[in-house]
């Protein structure tokens, strides 16, 4: 009888471990749950559990490949509709049609700028997955984006305040100027002309920090828990441009390989908000 | 403008291979229009456009417009 018990107890044990750990620290869903042969109750839970499981995977890898089926499925539709309006544009129409067709304009370059988003958020998703670790010096590769951002954004002035020189990190160079890149797009929607974006280095014993901090609008209230999912949309406050939230994401993604974290939050002043990223050091 | 060249658009979706037919006759080209590989591979038998428009996506392929790139690549280097 108490062997029997402690069987039962080995099994139900097992099957509770299994549950546990079915979800990878990658996120990958494994359904194979052991004891799903057995011909009693506890092999039909186990049964019913890799059932599900099975299920569960097979909807992640639909809503995985969703983004990208639609990105490409609506390309076409909308070549329809910009190649027509290209036609549209040059044949002679009577002025009073003119703010339709710049409309109509606007909102395909809408369209065609969130089609780009999500494509590229999904060729983002296999670059990280595809990336190799190697250890690079994070503060020459943010110091060469930032001199190129002062030429691409002549409108905004760039501060670097590299106060970890030499700290190395293991990640992918290449991705951490994606990362930057994403973090700084955002800071110059949101802020205002002739402002400064300041990004500075820090370190601790274990992490190097970044932040990047700009002037403008701080996070909106109702969505901070949101700002770095899938397409969130976030108004900008002077223009008509939507923010898809897809960039953010993009930074989580990257944060995330590297075993990093991030957070957004307002300056304590109120003049703006920072985006602060923590990295594993490199010792 | 009017060069008088012959410009081909593989394109399987109507809408667009008309909309670039009628953007490149505008701009005084001669233009025709196929929609698929094979149409376009039998009309090119006879004689070859001075260039041609393909669409990536063609059919069933997802990359038959590159295929086709390629026969035509080989055709114009005889």
């Amino acid at each position: 009888m108490l062997s029997y018990a402690t069987l039962l107890s080995f099994r139900v044990q097992r099957l509770a471990r299994a549950a546990d750990t079915a979800l990878s620290p990658e996120g990958e869903i494994r359904p194979a749950v052991p004891g799903r042969n057995a011909g009693d109750e506890i092999g039909d839970l186990a049964r019913s559990f890799t059932d599900l499981l099975r299920r569960l995977r097979e909807y992640t890898e639909y809503l995985t490949t969703l983004k990208a089926k639609l990105a490409h499925e609506l390309r076409t539709p909308l070549a329809v509709v910009t190649t027509s309006l290209d036609n549209l544009e040059r044949e002679p129409h009577e002025s009073h049609l003119s703010p339709y067709l710049g409309r109509l304009r606007e909102g395909t370059d809408r369209l065609d700028a969130i089609l780009g988003a999500m494509s590229e958020a999904t060729l983002m998703e296999e670059a990280v997955a595809s990336s190799e670790p190697e250890i690079f010096a994070v503060g020459t590769v943010i110091a060469s984006c930032v001199e190129a951002y002062r030429d691409i954004y002549q409108d905004r002035h760039f501060e670097l305040d590299d106060r970890a020189p030499d700290v190395r990190i293991l990640g992918s160079a290449d991705l951490m100027a994606q990362m930057l890149d994403k973090l700084i797009d955002n800071a110059v929607s949101f802020s205002p002309s002739a402002s400064t974006i300041t990004i500075t280095l820090t370190m601790s014993e274990r992490d190097v920090s970044i932040r990047v901090s700009n002037f403008g609008p701080l996070l909106p209230e109702s969505m901070r828990s949101q700002l770095f999912d899938s397409l969130v949309s976030i108004r900008e406050e002077h223009g008509q441009r939507h923010h898809l939230g897809l960039g953010l994401y993009i930074v989580a993604l990257i944060v995330d390989f590297h075993h990093g974290r991030v957070r957004a939050e307002d300056l304590p002043d109120s003049s703006g908000v920072s985006f602060d990223i923590e990295l594993p050091r490199v010792r | 403008m009017n060069s008088g060249k012959l410009v081909a658009i593989v394109e399987d979706e109507l809408a667009i291979r008309e909309n670039y037919s009628a953007a490149l006759q505008r701009n005084g080209y001669r233009v025709q229009g196929y929609a698929s590989r094979q149409a376009a591979l039998s009309a090119f038998d006879t004689r070859l456009p001075d260039l041609v428009i393909i669409d990536i996506n063609l059919g069933d392929k997802i990359e038959g417009g590159f295929e086709l790139c390629r026969e035509l690549r080989a055709r114009s280097a005889c």
